[in-house]
């Protein structure tokens, strides 16, 4: 029982009927309020009215065995159409996950469902969503989507979006899409109230105080921790997706060590930094250095090169179904021709 | 009639011993002759008669516990079964049918022990793992290791309606008491079952129901020990408030339930919330220092509100005291990773993985 109630560990968030705009978030947090929405995860769920996507693109289609797809914008509606032969079923796309690569969640005669097509910007065109590249499909109802339970849908909503689920029960229609300050920052939404009348004690939790392990887990909650890989039993190539698990599986991983955590890379306000690893290097020295120690205990320095670091331990990891490489978080050293460690 | 269908795999597992002197020869073959007519009386009395000529004759053996498990003559079966397992340990399905007949001669550590391992053996007729796999979630049941004995049932969940005796044994399971289904009183034999069917309509993923399945279990026993525990376990995936509710209302009916604090304990750790959860946690660690859960509960909440050398103590016993559950294994490993211990990490996170994949290896008891 207590793998089925952790498998559901929910990301608190909470209605975001905040009190009025004079005071908000970016009154003390300019710094962050101005990065933050440029992020992809501020764009985790786009809007079918304000998708770049189906500004640029009308209608996209694509066609697998006997079955086409069509996702076309009308106005400032967007709808899903799969056709096989003569019947065709038409739902209208309320929810876009992603901002890059994108999947629709349905909903089609009391069930949900998740689009077994997707945009790739790779591509720029529909593709199958990945994971779903191997299903044979056997009925026009099964191209439609892959039925997703409550749970799950929960899940994509709670990850892809903000004051979704209110006490526990999912209201999508309350949410907010992407991830906004209270999402991650509990309590936001009182330390604000709090703030609009004189009182500053109930600041959130510090997120940054967390040990590497805490921020782990915390960031995990969406992009999997270790625990929810090996509960699921996930290996294989795939998993290169999912970075807090990658990441503690290395060598270097150490809970207790700032200097290894996702915060020691990433800041969650910018945007992540995809063309430019050496930016990232200085990370990897402030260990592996004989000069960066200042009272922390260095790791083994790299005898092969003194740059190049990400390239080499962090490698780059093709996946075809998804049309991208991903930065292999286990960071080791690499062997020529070793497997996939997954 | 599972012996008689274990006699038809035997092939596969044994190569037939040499039969020695024509006396024995002659009883051998009698033995095969009345077991081929189904006469198991005179088949049992003619196998013992040759195994008494030829005590290596694991074959013998091996026909003569079958035989004897389907005449409910489970002394002599099980005295057959491990001579054997004696002559050839790795011949699981002997190893299977001695588990069972321990099982029917009340002795429960030794039968869960050869039960599962022989169901540790892939080849196994799919017919034999589901006898195998449904006596280990019982007595896993009756040991009291419930959380185990569920993971074992929802094996069965893609069953259409399964039996009577299964809903009663998932039912004990559900409610956490140490029974087996032929124990239940007859007066509370409709509340295990109704337990089991609700449990077993949530395993099935089948979700419209199993939400009206408990609030119907609910309102039929609410004064029931258990009932609400499980309610609260159902509900951990809904609203965090109605969860919590029901476990409390579990403990104002029954306050030494150590599994309902240990529960409660876990939900609220599950929501974030390891404060709130560090009393209930300890009081079910106190009560009940054997119960995994509450050493589990426990082990995080310390760890969680920053006693993370006391934290991983508590996760170490109930590794312990569970070692096949993941829950324990992540969660210890964490506690080491918080604490600084890497290579305690890292080992933890290899053995937690080789238990996710099924290579691990445990001791046996």
């Amino acid at each position: 029982m207590r793998s089925l109630s952790l498998a559901f560990l929910a990301v608190a968030v909470f209605a975001s009927d905040l009190p009025s705009p004079a005071v908000t978030c970016a009154t003390c947090h300019e710094k962050e309020c101005r990065s933050q929405p440029q992020t992809p995860m501020a764009h985790a769920m786009v809007a079918p009215s304000t998708d770049p996507v189906f500004q640029k693109h009308p209608s996209l289609t694509f066609a697998w065995g006997p079955y086409t797809w069509q996702v076309a914008r009308q106005g400032a509606n967007v709808t899903y159409t799969v056709t096989e032969g003569a019947s065709s079923i038409t739902v209208p796309v309320r929810w876009i996950f992603g901002e890059d690569t994108q999947t629709y969640v349905l909903d089609y005669n009391g069930h949900s469902y998740e689009s077994r097509v997707s945009y790739f910007p790779e591509l720029d065109k529909l593709d199958i969503t990945p994971g779903d590249e191997t299903d044979h499909l056997n009925s026009i109802l099964e191209a439609l989507g892959r039925e997703v339970f409550r749970r799950e849908r929960q899940a994509c909503f709670e990850c892809h979006s903000t004051g979704a689920v209110v006490d526990g029960d999912l209201q999508p229609a309350h949410s907010t899409p992407g991830l906004q300050c209270v999402h991650c920052h509990r309590g936001a939404d009182q330390h604000l109230r709090d703030v609009v009348s004189g009182k500053l004690e109930s600041v959130p939790p510090k997120l940054g105080r967390m040990t590497a392990e805490d921020i782990s887990n915390f960031c995990g909650q969406c992009h999997r921790t270790f625990g929810e890989v090996v509960r699921r039993q996930a290996y294989g190539l795939a998993n290169a997706r999912f970075q807090p698990y990658r990441l503690a599986r290395s060598k270097c991983y150490d809970g207790s060590d700032p200097r290894i955590s996702c915060l020691a890379c990433h800041d969650p306000h910018q945007n992540v930094v995809t063309h430019n690893d050496a930016s990232y290097e200085t990370k990897c020295l402030a260990c592996h250095s004989t000069a960066a120690a200042r009272g922390k205990p260095t790791a083994k320095v790299c005898q092969v090169a003194k740059s190049g670091c990400i390239g080499c331990h962090m490698p780059k990891v093709n996946l075809p179904p998804t049309h991208r490489d991903w930065t292999d978080h286990f960071i080791r050293v690499v062997k020529a021709g070793a497997q996939y460690p997954e | 009639m599972l012996g008689i269908l274990l006699v038809l795999i035997f092939p596969i597992f044994l190569i037939s011993a040499e039969a020695q002197g024509q006396a024995f020869d002659d009883l051998a073959a009698r033995a095969a002759q009345a077991r081929d007519a189904n006469d198991l009386s005179r088949a049992i009395e003619l196998y013992q008669q040759a195994l008494q000529l030829n005590e290596h004759w694991t074959e013998g053996w091996w026909y003569l516990g079958s035989l004897a498990y389907d005449a409910d003559r489970y002394d002599i079966a099980r005295d057959a079964l491990a001579h054997c397992v004696e002559q050839k340990p790795d011949m699981s399905p002997a190893l299977g049918l001695l588990g069972l007949t321990e099982f029917q001669a009340k002795e429960y550590d030794r039968a869960l022990r050869h039960i599962q391992q022989s169901l540790a053996d892939t080849r196994l007729e799919p017919q034999m793992v589901r006898v195998l796999r449904y006596h280990e979630a019982v007595l896993l049941a009756h040991s009291g290791d419930y959380d185990q004995a569920i993971q074992k049932y929802a094996w069965f969940a893609s069953d259409t309606e399964p039996p009577a005796s299964m809903l009663q044994g998932i039912g004990i399971a559900a409610l956490r008491e140490p029974l087996l289904p032929s124990d239940i009183p007859a007066e509370r034999r409709d509340l295990f079952e109704s337990a089991g069917r609700t449990l077993w309509t949530a395993m099935s993923q089948d979700e419209a129901h199993a939400a009206n399945a408990f609030e119907q279990l609910l309102n039929r026993f609410p004064a029931s020990p258990g009932v609400h525990a499980l309610v609260g376990v159902y509900l951990q995936a809904a609203p965090a408030g109605k969860a919590a509710a029901e476990f409390r209302r579990e403990l104002d009916a029954e306050p030494t339930n150590p599994a309902a604090a240990a529960m409660l304990a876990c939900l609220l750790l599950n929501h974030g919330d390891p404060a709130a959860a560090l009393p209930f946690a300890q009081k079910a660690a106190e009560e009940a220092p054997r119960l995994s859960v509450a050493q589990y509960a426990f082990g995080r909440a310390l760890a969680e509100t920053g006693d993370v050398s006391n934290g991983a103590k508590h996760l170490e016993t109930a590794v312990q005291l569970d070692p096949a559950n993941l829950d324990d294994h992540i969660a210890l490993a964490s506690a080491y990773s918080k604490a600084g211990r890497t290579m305690d990490a890292r080992a933890e996170r290899s053995r937690t993985m080789a238990l996710s994949r099924g290579t691990a290896i445990h001791a046996q008891p």
